[in-house]
């Protein structure tokens, strides 16, 4: 598991520590709330895991951190009819703030991956 | 097919697991192997032993399937189009446009057995939509309007503008075949 590390603030009694599970949780939840996104996307890993009735809050988030700084990269598919460059945004957006809001960590960075798009039953 | 994939994922987990403690088992126990193979050479030809034999031939088979599966995902969801901005970047794989292609050939009058491909996909991305027709139809006449609504859609939900879409008649459906 890796994580970052920072200084709360000089009057803090140490250290803060938030893994990188942690802010791919957060983002993950924040961003399957986006109107659009039908699901996040988890490749084959996160399929297994699906198959097993294992629930994974961070599917589709892949994080990295670079000092302060975040780098998040989104897998997605679409809900079909939406606009994606406007969802796309919209997650930017949702994740960035949510994260920022709850880690005090900046995100550099969400890179939105649209992997398909949800194909409405007949 | 996703839950067929998922199927096969799962049995490909499990297989994996079996054999494995098959693997260790026959390890610690030289005869394990032996004995297995004589169960089966003794067997008669509907015993449960060839019969699971047979299945686990099966599942193995499930196996590749499953992995050719994985393999052609991994090369679809290959990013066809790259948009930047403030936030980062946004990539639409070329999975995305040709579920919309097809989707949209899917809704068009008299076009049947569609197949969708993104090429190019290192410069400008272009989609090549191969497609069946009853006879009796005029074939530029629905390649045109076929263009223009794969176009027309692909740039509502992208935002990006596929300049070539290439048409693909390759073949005329019979028609019984017709819906």
């Amino acid at each position: 598991m890796s994580g970052n590390e920072l200084i709360a603030n000089e009057e803090s009694y140490g250290q803060l520590k938030i893994s990188d599970d942690v802010i791919a949780i957060i983002a993950g939840l924040a961003a399957v709330e986006v109107n659009g996104v039908f699901s996040m996307s988890g490749g084959l890993t996160g399929d297994i895991a699906e198959v097993l009735g294992i629930r994974n809050l961070s599917k589709g988030i892949r994080v990295e951190t670079k000092g302060d700084k975040v780098y998040i990269n989104i897998y997605i598919i679409a809900e079909f009819g939406a606009r994606i460059p406007e969802v796309a945004w919209n997650i930017q957006e949702t994740v960035k703030k949510t994260v920022e809001r709850m880690t005090g960590m900046k995100v550099a960075e969400a890179n939105i991956h649209v992997q398909s798009v949800n194909i409405p039953r007949e | 097919m996703v839950k067929l994939r998922k199927v096969l994922i799962f049995i490909s987990v499990l297989l994996a697991g079996l054999v494995s403690i098959a693997g260790v088992y026959s390890a610690l126990d030289s005869d394990f192997l032996y004995n297995i193979g004589n169960s089966i050479r003794n067997a008669g030809l509907f015993s449960g032993v060839r019969l699971a034999v047979l299945l686990v031939s099966l599942a193995f088979l499930g196996m590749v399937i499953s992995i050719l599966f994985t393999f052609q995902k991994k090369d679809s969801t290959k990013p066809a189009i790259k948009i930047s901005n403030a936030g980062g970047t946004v990539s639409i794989s070329s999975q995305t446009l040709e579920s919309l292609a097809k989707l949209v050939a899917k809704n068009a009058d008299n076009v049947y057995d569609i197949r969708t491909i993104v090429i190019d996909t290192d410069s400008k991305p272009s989609i090549e939509v191969r497609v069946k027709v009853p006879p009796i139809v005029s074939i530029p006449a629905i390649s045109a309007s076929l263009q223009e609504s794969i176009r027309s859609k692909i740039m509502e939900t992208t935002g990006t503008d596929i300049e070539n879409i290439r048409i693909v008649v390759d073949g005329i459906i019979e028609a019984d075949r017709k819906q």
